[in-house]
């Protein structure tokens, strides 16, 4: 049994870890859209964590562990600094700042050669990244996301998703919550970008781009933003995804797209709403009620 | 949702089950970009030209009764697939050589498995520096800056005695910002003084500004690191500002395409540049190649074509003289020792550190074509 482990893990290693790693990511930005931020700036982020833990493992021969850490302080700490003018902003405005945030990134990581290398970037990373470290990670996550769901917290933030004006008024602190969700959001991303610099040998500044942050945020709202795993299926399915496609060659981009779409036509509330027994007749229902009231609209 | 789950396991064992081979089949991978962006330009072509060079070979038998059985794998140009594809051509399909993978990103994330499982790789488009030094088992085919460019400025400096350069380039490609080094060092080793330094960003259509920047400061020459279409919008641009005709344009090795012409027009004409190949090169091999491929895809094949061309003959050739592909180090040794091998490069040997020995070429852009001028 355990030969047939390590044989499966020495074929489908890398796409183990690179699922565990999408996962954590995918909860760090679940964070920041739990208080309906609309994040881009995840590849900004990773790239802080990243060349930052980077730096300190091969400069300075910091243990690898402190490395990822301070990585994901960093870029905890670069979100609040910029948190605290861009959360004043509100939706498509918060979204371009956040985009801004990571192409600023990106610029400084293709100029600041003694660091990052410039366009070159770094090669011959050394491998500290353990298959056991990433998934213990997703698991924090995953635990993290339940125990905050099930907090004090976690009810404020439920409240402001639905109305921050009206959770304001009943006195939850709307920009500190936001605050701190989108730094905490920003640590985990950190963390997933240093534990990324560490798996492959080599990180670039395309590594980290508007790609990256597109990439992620399709995580949680594939596998349903409102399930505890929905960030979790979302991540397997979008890292699986173009390996069970290999075989279609040229017709792969085609299926990966037409599959998104269906999934974000017939099951609006992500993947993992499949699982719900009801769920079609809900839909059909849903279909009925919406048809219903547009029909109404019209004769009004 | 059991069923399910087991209907997906089910397809995925299908899915991922190797090809049935022959105890006389050797198994290689061909690991290049068919979608993805930009890399599929590059990805596409390397892939025919390796599958032509497989079946060439198998249906010439010089391998004896050894048939090669290629196995393409497409990682779309990112980096994460591409080690996913390498450790499962390696530890599942025990592959005995990679062709690949189609960028240098990848080849910096996914060699490093290939070196450590004893699996030779040989790329015919990871030009950066740096990629054969990550290991005894990571070869190349593919002409780099380094080794075309100083022929074209000797050639420059002959027939003009140039005083004075100024250099433009895209600052945000890997390709580019080596192919920037490789001249300042060669420019500076020529006491060339370098007048004017300008820099563009991918995408970017209009240069005008750093044009304009280059015509005020007059060198003789201008060198350029960039992409064809790039390459192509620059010279166009500089000879619309006025930069004269006597300032001559050096370009780097990427920028060979017959695109150049098409978008640059007359413009062009006199552009100057190195490489490995060309696709009027004259020799027997290359002209049979450029048939073949013309035959079986009905396009021109490009140079990273006729390297990965090239790359899969130095394995069938150091197959035949290691015997097999049985001892991984053995058949290292073979390709480490290809010596004086004709392909359709010319010429193929190995340095000791595993780049390619070619004869480098210089081409002039003369009414649309691109004509040798130096180099055999």
């Amino acid at each position: 049994m355990i030969g047939l482990f390590e044989e499966f893990l020495s074929s489908y290693g890398n796409v183990v870890d690179l699922c565990l790693l999408n996962i954590l990511l995918a909860y760090g930005v679940w964070l920041a859209l739990s208080g309906n931020m609309f994040t881009l700036g995840t590849g900004g982020f990773m790239a802080l964590g990243a060349y930052s833990s980077v730096f300190f493992t091969t400069q300075t021969g910091m243990p690898f562990s402190f490395a990822v850490l301070i990585g994901g302080l960093l870029a905890g700490g670069a979100a609040l600094i910029i948190g605290l003018p861009v959360l004043r902003l509100r939706g498509d405005y918060f979204m371009l700042a956040t985009f801004a945030f990571t192409e600023v990134v990106r610029v400084i990581a293709l100029n600041w050669e003694s660091v990052t290398g410039g366009a070159i970037g770094i090669v011959g990373i050394p491998r500290y990244t353990e298959t056991w470290q990433l998934a213990l990670l997703a698991i924090a996550a995953v635990y993290f996301a339940y125990a905050l769901r099930h907090s004090h917290f976690g009810r404020s933030i439920a409240a402001i998703r639905q109305d921050d004006v009206m959770s304001q008024t009943m006195g939850i602190n709307v920009l500190a919550h936001r605050l701190t969700l989108f730094g905490a959001s920003a640590f985990v991303c950190g963390i997933a970008g240093a534990m990324a610099a560490h798996l492959n040998f080599f990180i670039g500044p395309t590594d980290f781009g508007l790609l990256r942050s597109v990439d992620a945020l399709s995580y949680p709202i594939l596998g349903g933003f409102n399930a505890l795993l929905g960030p979790l299926v979302g991540a397997i399915f979008t890292t699986l995804l173009p390996e069970f496609l290999r075989f279609s060659n040229q017709w792969r981009e085609i299926l990966m797209g037409l599959l998104v779409i269906l999934v974000v036509l017939y099951l609006p509330g992500g993947a993992m709403s499949l699982l719900q027994s009801d769920r079609l007749a809900r839909i059909f229902r849903r279909r009925l009620i919406e048809r219903h009231s547009i029909e109404q609209r019209a004769e009004s | 949702m059991r069923s399910t789950l087991a209907t997906i396991l089910l397809a995925a064992s299908g899915l991922f089950m190797g090809t049935i081979v022959q105890a006389k089949d050797v198994k290689v991978g061909i690991v290049q970009s068919t979608s993805g962006g930009s890399a599929a330009l590059y990805g596409i072509m390397q892939k025919n030209a390796a599958e032509l060079a497989i079946a060439e070979i198998n249906a010439s038998g010089a391998l004896g009764d050894i048939k090669l059985v290629g196995i393409h794998q497409d990682d779309a140009g990112d980096r994460g697939q591409t080690v996913n594809i390498f450790q499962r051509l390696i530890s599942q399909e025990k592959v005995k050589a990679i062709f690949g993978p189609t960028l240098t990103n990848s080849a910096f994330a996914a060699d490093p498995l290939a070196q450590r499982a004893k699996v030779p790789v040989i790329a015919s488009s990871n030009t950066a520096p740096g990629v054969t030094a990550m290991g005894d088992f990571i070869f190349r085919t593919c002409a780099t800056e380094p080794m075309v460019f100083p022929g074209v400025l000797d050639y420059v400096i002959k027939k003009r005695a140039p005083k004075t350069s100024a250099q433009i380039y895209g600052i945000d490609d890997m390709l580019m910002k080596t192919a920037y080094d490789v001249h300042k060092k060669a420019l500076e080793k020529a006491g060339i003084k370098i007048v004017a330094t300008e820099t563009f960003q991918k995408g970017d259509v209009d240069y005008s500004a750093q044009l304009t920047k280059i015509k005020a400061a007059n060198p003789d020459i201008v060198v350029i690191g960039g992409l064809a279409e790039e390459t192509a919008n620059i010279v166009r641009q500089a000879r619309q500002l006025g930069i004269p005709a006597s300032t001559i344009m050096l370009g780097a090795n990427a920028a060979i395409s017959t695109k150049l012409h098409d978008l640059a027009g007359p413009a062009a004409e006199g552009f100057l540049v190195g490489s490995g190949w060309f696709i009027g090169y004259d020799s027997p091999k290359n002209k049979a190649f450029v048939e073949a491929y013309r035959a079986k895809y009905n396009t021109n094949p490009d140079t990273f074509a006729a390297q990965a061309y090239a790359a899969v003959y130095v394995f069938a050739d150091a197959l035949k003289r290691a015997g097999g592909a049985d001892d991984p180090v053995k058949l290292r040794d073979a390709i480490a020792a290809t010596k004086d091998l004709d392909t359709s490069l010319g010429k193929i040997s190995f340095d000791a550190s595993r780049e390619p020995v070619l004869s480098a070429k210089v081409l002039e852009l003369k009414d649309g074509k691109f004509v040798l001028v130096s180099g055999d």
